[in-house]
């Protein structure tokens, strides 16, 4: 339980805006690392079979180009109110953001254990605020095997201490570990929703969260198969004394290129609110995003 | 008496109208009606790869479920299209296909293949048109169209169009749909000869398909 004093409400309150777009920013990191991993392609008859892996000895270029408008509103008392306007804060705070990632994911050759190992590279980041939640050159390191996701272990970055990195790493792991895919053919015309339940750590408060993404397979041509994607965002905090709610729905399309075996485009734009009611005050957020991500798979040539 | 009447019309009406609504397709072909989930379950289709296939967007009911598609299947240079009805089969949601009309094709070149939600006519964008192309430049997306089709979805038929003039198609693979790169598309549709044996809607499939004669 994590108990504030006076003062420290107001510094908390400031100070929520910027968890609650670090907690965006690693709902965005999520959807990175969701949608990076290729679609099992098994090419047949009775359609795709529609799973998620990293394959041995490949490159995996991506570009992420995120935008999001937020809108920050404090509900509380006229003197609270006051109290924030004399800091120079605005209600509802207005907040327009907009970065481009560069990653790169290469995976090692397939060994005996049928495991190979994996990095992830954070080549660069562009972003209008300046802010980078994950420094240029921070490289992650773990290991997958061609049945499971990758496990991620350590995180070489000058620019993170201990403990960002631990979080960095739990956020990948819980993303990750809860990514089993349900194998399932699809047609044209089908569609098919997949719930991933997530535990992110964020300011010390465990959120739990929980996206339902259905997938429909509107056609497939030219080696491209093309989904529609709509999306149900749930939250709900973990959390004993403060209430946070929220919900959100997306939408977007997925090209999964047939022959290469990989999500070649994914975009998604997401409508979300959350409120966050404390002692004094609460917060409602309005949150509009955007993402579109890029992937070129390459042999991983050493 | 007369409420009784009644009811038997409403329920006839109410019947008519169900099962009205979904009795389209080409009564003519010899594969019209027959439901499968995967082409190679039936025998006609027996040998034959399935290449592709797309929704037609304008099929999409109030409920937001397609009502209908294609589907493009290949057994070597013989070539099948089907338009299809979607049909929702179980809990799983997973769907079946019952065939409305088939465009079998034959004899089709190595550089030839059929398109179909990825044409335009005089410049508009129509998902339900269906061509015969040749590949120019298959990077740039560049096609000849030798033969072009109608899907008309209120009858469920597919019609052989006499004139292709104004017929573009384009490669539309990068964006899923590619409407919008209609509209940068403003090219002289090319209409060329071609080899390929089109046995049209009128062609009585009564065999195996394989065992078609094909006009020279």
């Amino acid at each position: 339980m994590i108990r504030f004093k006076r003062t420290e409400k107001y510094n908390t309150a400031f100070n929520t805006i910027t968890p609650t777009n670090s907690y965006m920013k690693k709902i965005f990191l999520v959807l990175v690392t969701v949608s990076l991993f290729s679609f099992d392609r098994q090419h047949a008859d009775d359609g795709f079979a529609f799973t998620t892996q990293l394959l041995p000895e490949k490159k995996y270029d991506q570009t992420i180009e995120q935008t999001s408008m937020a809108e920050l509103t404090y509900i509380a008392s006229k003197e609270f109110l006051q109290k924030l306007k004399a800091k120079g804060i605005e209600n509802p705070t207005i907040t327009n953001t907009n970065s481009v990632t560069e990653s790169v994911v290469k995976t090692g050759q397939l060994n005996s254990d049928d495991r190979f190992p994996v990095t992830m590279e954070f080549v660069k980041t562009t972003s209008s605020d300046g802010k980078k939640t994950i420094p240029d050159g921070a490289i992650v390191y773990g290991h997958a095997t061609t049945k499971t996701l990758p496990q991620f272990d350590s995180i070489v970055s000058d620019g993170l201490d201990a403990k960002m990195k631990s979080t960095i790493l739990k956020t990948l792991e819980s993303t990750f570990a809860q990514m089993a895919l349900p194998e399932r053919k699809v047609k044209v015309g089908e569609s098919f929703s997949i719930k991933t339940p997530l535990a992110l750590p964020i300011a010390g408060m465990n959120v739990e969260m929980d996206i339902t993404t259905k997938y429909k397979l509107i056609s497939v041509k030219n080696g491209m198969a093309d989904f529609d994607i709509t999306q149900v965002y749930t939250m709900k905090l973990n959390y004993s004394k403060y209430e946070i709610k929220g919900k959100g729905t997306g939408d977007g399309k997925l090209v999964y290129d047939i022959e290469n075996s990989y999500n070649k485009k994914y975009s998604v734009n997401i409508d979300m609110t959350m409120g966050v009611k404390l002692d004094d005050f609460a917060i409602a957020l309005k949150m509009k995003s955007g993402l579109i991500q890029a992937v070129v798979i390459s042999p991983n040539k050493k | 008496m007369m409420k009784r009447t009644q009811h038997i019309l409403l329920t006839l009406l109410i019947l008519a109208t169900l099962f009205g609504c979904n009795n389209i397709g080409n009564t003519d072909n010899p594969m019209f009606g027959k439901i499968y989930r995967n082409a190679s379950e039936l025998p006609e289709f027996k040998g034959y790869q399935e290449m592709g296939g797309s929704v037609i967007e304008s099929s999409r009911n109030t409920e937001g479920y397609y009502e209908l598609a294609f589907s493009y299947l290949q057994k070597k240079d013989s070539h099948i299209l089907i338009l299809e009805e979607i049909l929702k089969s179980d809990k799983k949601e997973e769907v079946k296909y019952k065939i409305l009309d088939t465009i079998h094709v034959q004899y089709v070149k190595e550089d030839q293949f059929l398109t179909f939600g990825a044409c335009s006519k005089d410049e508009s964008f129509n998902e339900k048109l269906i061509a015969l192309v040749s590949v120019i430049n298959d990077s740039t997306g560049d096609y000849k169209v030798v033969k072009a089709w109608l899907a008309d979805t209120k009858e469920g038929r597919i019609k052989t169009l006499a004139d292709t003039k104004g017929i573009n198609c384009i490669r539309n693979d990068d964006e899923g749909c590619g409407v919008d790169e209609y509209e940068e598309v403003v090219e002289d549709s090319l209409i060329t000869d071609t080899t390929a044996q089109i046995i049209s809607i009128d062609t009585v499939i009564t065999q195996p398909i394989d065992s078609i004669a094909v006009k020279q």
